[in-house]
């Protein structure tokens, strides 16, 4: 049995999108693999803990996009991972990543996914590609869920496989968000704000208050 | 003329990053600085609570060295950030603070370069330089980072300028002037 490691990258752990995608990834591999799921959020980065995570064949990292680019503390990880593996001489393990975005377009996500690669790259990990996702928040409640879940399952399936067929593309990035012109996507999320908002009792003005 | 107003945050900790850090402050002597060195403060990380934008609008949940960093980054014409080069990205002390300033945007959506952004919190014309450096930095990294930079000052709403990329041995100051002069553009 191949052994999966699953690794949240998000800091809101079990709450996280991120947790969600990578749920749909774990439970179809369910009974096929050996799998474990970390969270980079909660974690000592010690070498039993990498020791654990490169000793795996394969690593499924879920993260969401921060600032444009990787949470603090999964560059972290990856900067205490560098100096770990420099003293590890075994094989290196396959690398998938489900990255998700807050805003509409996935394409937000292209600059990240240079960093996971070239974080692989320099490394030796053996970099899969993975799955860029936009509207994280929204896709699951939306018509494109279906698809969503299929490309995470199709991801999900190659981490656990031994043997890819031959005609498969190497490093696939499979890319989706919800399917929603702009300005009903804004519509939407501008709304979920003013509620939450006015939840707290805080109005439009009161949201967009300057603090300092 | 009033002086330019420069936050500067920096991650330099051993030689070569402290005298870049050295190069900057000289390079600014006649504007108005304000330095953080990341060694002296404490930054908690980011939890992705969201409570900056619908509970206390602008204010994290943190009380920590954001606090006085923050008032600095509002007042700021130039926003100046000195990172070591991680994969093409910030080093993990830098972007401590970079995720903490999503306070700086509100909870709204605009449209900005054909996508979706936040609307900023403290509309203002800042300028945003960051200064990248490494023992060595290949091609590709200082291309991600070039485009990681543009799309942060997007989201900063700032004007970009080209980052400026230190390897080890390089003449800095040669290589800070040049920016200077693009930074007055
Ligand atoms: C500090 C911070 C920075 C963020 N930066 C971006 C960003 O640059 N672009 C974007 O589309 N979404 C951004 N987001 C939104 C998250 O990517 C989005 O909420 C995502 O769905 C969170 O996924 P998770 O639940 O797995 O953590 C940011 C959120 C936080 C808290």
């Amino acid at each position: 049995m191949k052994k999966v490691i699953f690794l949240n990258g998000s800091p809101k752990r079990k709450r996280a999108v991120s947790e969600k995608f990578l749920k749909i990834a774990e439970d179809c591999l369910e009974g096929q693999i050996q799998g474990e799921k970390l969270y980079i959020y909660e974690s000592e980065f010690s070498d039993e803990y990498f020791d654990r995570i490169y000793e795996a064949d394969a690593v499924v990292m879920a993260l969401p996009l921060y600032i444009d680019c990787l949470p603090a503390r999964v560059l972290e990880f990856m900067a205490e991972s560098k100096e770990y593996l420099k003293n590890r001489e075994e094989k290196r393990p396959e690398l998938y990543f489900i990255i998700n975005c807050g805003f509409l377009e996935y394409s937000q996500n292209d600059t990240a996914i240079k960093i996971i690669e070239k974080y692989a790259e320099k490394n030796g990990l053996n970099y899969r590609g993975g799955v860029s996702v936009g509207s994280g928040a929204m896709i699951l409640q939306s018509r494109k869920k279906d698809i969503l879940e299929k490309v995470l399952k199709d991801m999900a399936e190659e981490a656990g496989a031994f043997h890819y067929p031959e005609n498969m593309p190497e490093k696939t990035v499979r890319k989706i968000n919800v399917d929603m012109p702009r300005f009903l996507f804004k519509a939407k999320a501008d709304k979920l704000w003013v509620e939450a908002g006015a939840k707290k009792g805080l109005d439009k003005k009161a949201l967009r208050a300057k603090y300092y | 003329m009033d002086k330019i107003k420069i936050i500067m945050i920096s991650d330099a900790h051993d030689m070569e990053g402290r005298l870049v850090e050295k190069g900057l402050q000289d390079l600014f002597s006649k504007d108005e600085v304000t330095l953080f060195n990341c060694a002296d403060l404490k930054i908690e990380y980011c939890i992705g609570c969201f409570s900056c934008r619908y509970k206390t609008p602008g204010k994290c949940v943190h009380n920590d060295g954001m606090v006085d960093i923050l008032p600095h980054l509002v007042a700021s014409d130039v926003i100046v950030l000195l990172t070591r080069m991680e994969y093409g990205c910030y080093s993990p002390l830098i972007k401590r603070i970079l995720d903490r300033t999503i306070t700086f945007e509100t909870p709204f959506l605009r449209t900005a370069n054909g996508e979706t952004h936040l609307e900023p919190r403290y509309p203002k014309k800042r300028k945003l330089l960051t200064v990248a450096y490494d023992e060595n930095i290949d091609s590709e990294e200082a291309v991600i980072f070039t485009h990681l930079t543009k799309r942060n000052a997007i989201n900063f709403d700032a004007e970009w300028r080209r980052p400026v990329f230190i390897r080890e041995g390089e003449d800095i100051e040669k290589k800070l002037r040049r920016a200077y002069g693009d930074l007055l553009k």
